[in-house]
């Protein structure tokens, strides 16, 4: 096998002193980067770029590796400590993550999303190692009709977030179709909900919308006295040792699986791979109800396939030149500063280079996990910081990753705006994820819907046609008429049996 | 000829003028005495920042000793709040930006947009990367002929794929389709990276790439380059035909470009010209935008700006004949 | 006020937002306005059903117990104090109005230990100026006061 002297040789230049250290601080900063509300791998990675001209080509692509990894598992930790996902990818974490730190399972919660992180990141990079060229071809196979059921199937994990009252949930998921829809209209051209304003006209940054509705909310909370108990108890269960993580397996090896398959699939980036692994998790279980009150299983489906994202998405980016998310349009951007140009020849003309940088996507998630066990016992410290000190510093820390994004301070003043709206919807009752979601996955479902129409002139049987379409409406279907059916079948059990079932 | 501006940006320039005015005449002789931003209207990591900051080095190198530039990402709108940003800022030479058509001069003709050409002291050209048409390796198509044919015998079947609405892509399409009496349709998409994809894919029938886009699928065999837009053949692409040389009238491409605000004082626009150029045709550079394949085209200040003087006739002829957007 | 009351009024408030919203998207053409026409009727309804929703618990003496205290003082304080520091942010540069920002309003809040919160706020400017300016190298507004020691 050509490909396997070709890893042989690049073993060689990955481990050397200088690689091994730009790793361990990629790594670092990418924790760091995706534990701060509003900076991202893909900023971390955007700003990093021309520092990394003067580099060894290595060098530079270990501390990208680094830095892309740690994000995606760093936005974990303030995702499960203080309910504030430090990356889009981190908002399903939150679902059961917080719920745990607030029973006093923070430390152990903390320790179930580093290790999927490092496990599905690993299992990601083994994927890019080992078969990137023959499931590039997957990436290709995706007509705009799939990827029309495929954001439905992303949105129908709406409808288990829907709290009490489904009402509010439901004006939640409308009010995030809008919010996508600000800007200019793709197909068309025109401006729709911008209202003149310049600004507006690119469309409303989801960072911006996840950092105001998530962040700030929890920072005013935190001032208010009345509400001490939003913070987790500082007081943890230092006993974590009779969880058995073997109840995990199944677990990682399902997630790992939806994270790699959503990271070749363009524009399917780590957030909708982690909503989709936790919402296929909660399906599977017999146990629904546990979901979302802080399973561990929850945690550990959505950080493994956030991570298992993280290599997947380099596949087609690398095998075809086809970037599949803006994290990976950026590496693109790295790869062709240090003159490699991707697509095939990539693997022929700079094999050497290629394999080395895949390498160090995989070592870099062992050294995430050995970081990451030193990192959060720091990081568990945040909460034993005074709630009127922390407040300030969680609002300073958002408005500057904001300020940081694009250098615009109308998005500051945009995600303080949203701030005081999370503010009011959770004081309503009204869930904010529905909004989120909405946000991330309307645009593709709107965009691919009326190209598929449009490429068929105006005929819907297109979205009926080959098999990729119909696994996915049979998996909305599985999804969301399940629940349907159990309540049925107790129901008819329930009669038989002349048990009273309220 | 300023058309619309805001009336604080108005007041604030002036008000910056004059005093620049005071201090110019010192200034002038040390110019540059603190680091000049150059404004890239789109983010980083993207293309245009890559090529920028692949730039800036050389021109630092020629415009003399202890001379930094300092790159500022201002994206969003299709480059349009960095244009105006880059319009509104002082012409003291210490702040000039990256310019793309057909962006530059679209977005005013297709919308009330806060700057004008008039707005900017073009500086130079750099980047000039021509349009092409591709098709899939299996697709029937094989040359701009049988495309004209199979448009003809199936009208309004045939798809093709564009990075947008207005883009030099969807604008070069409209302008074939015109002379060859020919009716395609129209697939927009988000960036040139989905066109690919889908044109691999063979989910559309026609991609519409720059060059510089299409080039690395070309070489490799998984789409054919039917034809290319530039006047001339792309040193890097000479296999390609022009559609000239097949006989369409259709020249088009997008540039990249240096400019200043508008009033920018003749003498340093002189130098930060001569440093481009310089920095243009230094071998080091030429060689990493090779590696890059970026076709590189300079143009001193005056053909580049009469080069947008003539883009923006032409569109605006073509939006009045028949706007783009539609309503 | 009790809760029922304050969701009759927020409902209200989410039904003239459709309104207005209808309104708007009106006016786009046919195939971009089709989404945001459909959504914005399905939001119109679904805040007419909450409307009925809290006119019904209003009638019938449901969800009468008091909203949680809204502490409005620490509300306006912390909104009025962020906004000052992003103006502040451009015209006094990062460091100094997070300088500033930080153990004013921790103060603000009611946070007593004045070592406390200058140990803090020198380890947070710290973080700040390491994250943004040595790893990440962000163009941020310049310091006023480097700028004015400068000349």
């Amino acid at each position: 096998m050509e490909s396997f002297t070709h890893i042989y040789d690049a073993f060689f230049i990955v481990f050397t002193i200088p690689v091994m250290i730009s790793m361990i601080i990629g790594t670092a900063v990418g924790i760091a980067i995706g534990a701060l509300p509003g900076l991202s791998a893909t900023m971390g990675i955007a700003v990093l770029i021309p520092l990394t001209f003067t580099m060894e080509p290595l060098v530079a692509l270990g501390m990208i590796a680094g830095i892309y990894n740690g994000a995606m598992y760093g936005g974990s930790i303030p995702a499960i400590l203080l309910r504030i996902p430090g990356t889009p990818a981190g908002i399903a974490t939150v679902f059961d993550g917080y719920p745990m730190a607030q029973q006093g399972k923070a430390k152990l919660a903390l320790r179930i999303s580093l290790t999927s992180s490092s496990i599905g990141s690993a299992v990601s990079a083994l994927a890019l190692l080992l078969l990137a060229p023959p499931l590039a071809k997957v990436a290709l196979q995706f007509s705009p009709a799939n990827y029309f059921w495929l954001s439905a199937f992303g949105l129908t994990s709406i409808a288990v977030l829907l709290s009490k009252n489904p009402i509010k949930g439901l004006i939640a998921a409308c009010l995030g179709l809008l919010i996508g829809m600000v800007g200019i209209d793709t197909m068309t051209g025109a401006e729709r909900f911008s209202f003149d304003s310049l600004d507006l006209l690119s469309g409303i940054n989801i960072i911006v919308l996840l950092t105001g509705l998530y962040a700030i909310p929890p920072a005013i909370e935190l001032a208010f006295s009345s509400m001490k108990n939003i913070k987790p108890i500082a007081q943890q269960n230092e006993k974590d040792d009779d969880f058995r993580w073997s109840k995990l397996i199944p677990v990682w090896f399902k997630s790992s699986i939806i994270g790699v398959i959503a990271g070749i699939i363009p524009a399917v980036g780590g957030n909708i791979a982690a909503l989709l692994a936790w919402n296929e998790q909660r399906r599977s279980d017999p146990d629904k109800d546990k979901y979302g009150k802080g399973a561990p299983e929850g945690v550990a489906a959505a950080e493994c396939a956030n991570n298992a994202d993280t290599a997947a998405t380099l596949i087609p980016a690398l095998t075809l030149g086809i970037p599949g998310s803006a994290v990976a349009a950026v590496i693109l951007g790295a790869l062709l500063v240090h003159g490699l140009l991707p697509g095939p020849q990539l693997f022929r003309e700079n094999a050497e280079i290629t394999y080395g940088f895949m390498i160090t996507m995989l070592v870099t998630s062992g050294l995430m996990y050995i970081l990451g066990r030193f990192g959060s016992r720091a990081f568990i410290h945040i909460l034993k910081l005074p709630a009127s000190l922390l407040a300030p510093m969680i609002i300073s820390l958002s408005v500057l990753g904001i300020y940081a994004l694009h250098n615009s301070f109308f998005e500051v003043w945009l995600m303080l705006c949203f701030g005081v709206l999370g503010l009011v919807m959770e004081r309503l009752e009204i869930p904010t994820a529905p909004t989120v979601l909405a946000v991330i996955l309307g645009p593709m479902a709107e965009e691919s819907l009326r190209r598929s129409i449009l490429m068929s002139d105006g005929q819907y049987d297109v979205l009926f046609e080959g098999g990729i379409s119909w696994i996915l409406i049979g998996l909305i279907a599985m999804t969301s008429l399940t629940p349907v059916i159990k309540k049925m079948l107790v129901r008819f059990r329930g009669s038989r049996d002349g048990a009273t079932i309220k | 000829m300023k058309i619309i501006k805001p009336r604080v940006g108005m007041f604030l320039k002036t008000l910056s003028l004059t005093m620049l005015c005071s201090a110019s005449i010192s200034a002038m002789a040390d110019y540059p005495e603190r680091p000049i931003k150059m404004i890239v209207a789109y983010g980083a990591g993207g293309g245009t920042d890559i090529a920028a900051r692949t730039l800036a080095p050389y021109i630092e190198k020629y415009m003399g000793e202890n001379v930094s530039i300092v790159i500022e990402n201002k994206p969003g709108a299709g480059g349009e709040i960095g244009f105006t940003q880059l319009a509104n800022s002082s012409p003291d030479g210490y702040t000039i930006g990256f310019v793309n058509t057909p962006n530059l001069i679209t977005i005013p003709i297709q919308r009330k947009a806060r700057y004008s050409l008039a707005d900017f002291t073009p500086i130079g050209n750099v980047v000039d990367d021509p349009g092409a048409f591709s098709v899939s390796i299996n697709s029937p198509i094989k040359s701009l002929g049988d495309l004209v044919s199979y448009a003809n015998k199936n009208p309004g079947k045939l798809t093709y794929g564009t990075t947008g609405i207005g883009g030099d892509d969807h604008l070069a399409a409209l302008a074939f389709e015109k002379q060859t009496n020919i009716k395609m349709k129209h697939i927009p998409f988000k960036g040139s990276a989905d066109v690919r994809t889908a044109a691999l894919g063979e989910h559309i029938d026609l991609a519409n790439m720059n060059m510089s886009e299409a080039i690395a699928d070309g070489q490799e065999g998984n789409l054919l380059i039917l034809g290319q837009m530039g006047e001339s053949r792309w040193s890097e692409a000479p296999n390609v035909p022009t559609f000239m040389e097949q006989g369409y009238d259709v020249v088009s491409g997008s540039m990249r470009g240096l400019a200043a605000p508008a009033g920018l004082p003749s003498d340093i626009q002189k130098r930060l010209e001569k440093a481009l150029e310089q920095a243009v045709s230094d071998p080091e550079f030429v060689a990493k935008a090779k590696e890059q394949n970026l076709p590189l085209s300079y143009m001193n200040s005056n053909d580049f700006g009469a080069t947008l003087q003539r883009l923006h006739d032409t569109y605006n002829a073509i939006w009045t004949a028949e706007p783009w957007i539609k309503g | 006020m009790n809760k029922a009351k304050v969701e009759l009024l927020s409902s209200t408030v989410v039904t003239i937002f459709s309104i207005f919203g209808l309104i708007e998207a009106w006016g786009y053409s046919a195939t971009s306005g089709f989404l945001p026409r459909i959504v914005l009727f399905i939001m119109l309804a679904l805040s007419l059903i909450w409307i009925a929703q809290s006119l019904r618990s209003i009638f019938k003496l449901k969800n009468q117990e008091k909203t949680t205290d809204f502490e409005w003082r620490k509300f306006f304080l912390i909104v009025s104090s962020s906004s000052l520091f992003v103006l502040g942010i451009s015209y006094l540069g990062v460091i100094t109005s997070s300088a500033i920002f930080t153990p004013l309003l921790a103060l603000g809040l009611g946070y007593r230990n004045v070592k406390n919160v200058i140990i803090a706020a020198v380890v947070f400017c710290t973080l700040i100026y390491v994250v943004f300016r040595v790893v990440l190298r962000i163009p941020l507004p310049p310091e006023a006061i480097s700028v004015l020691l400068m000349g």
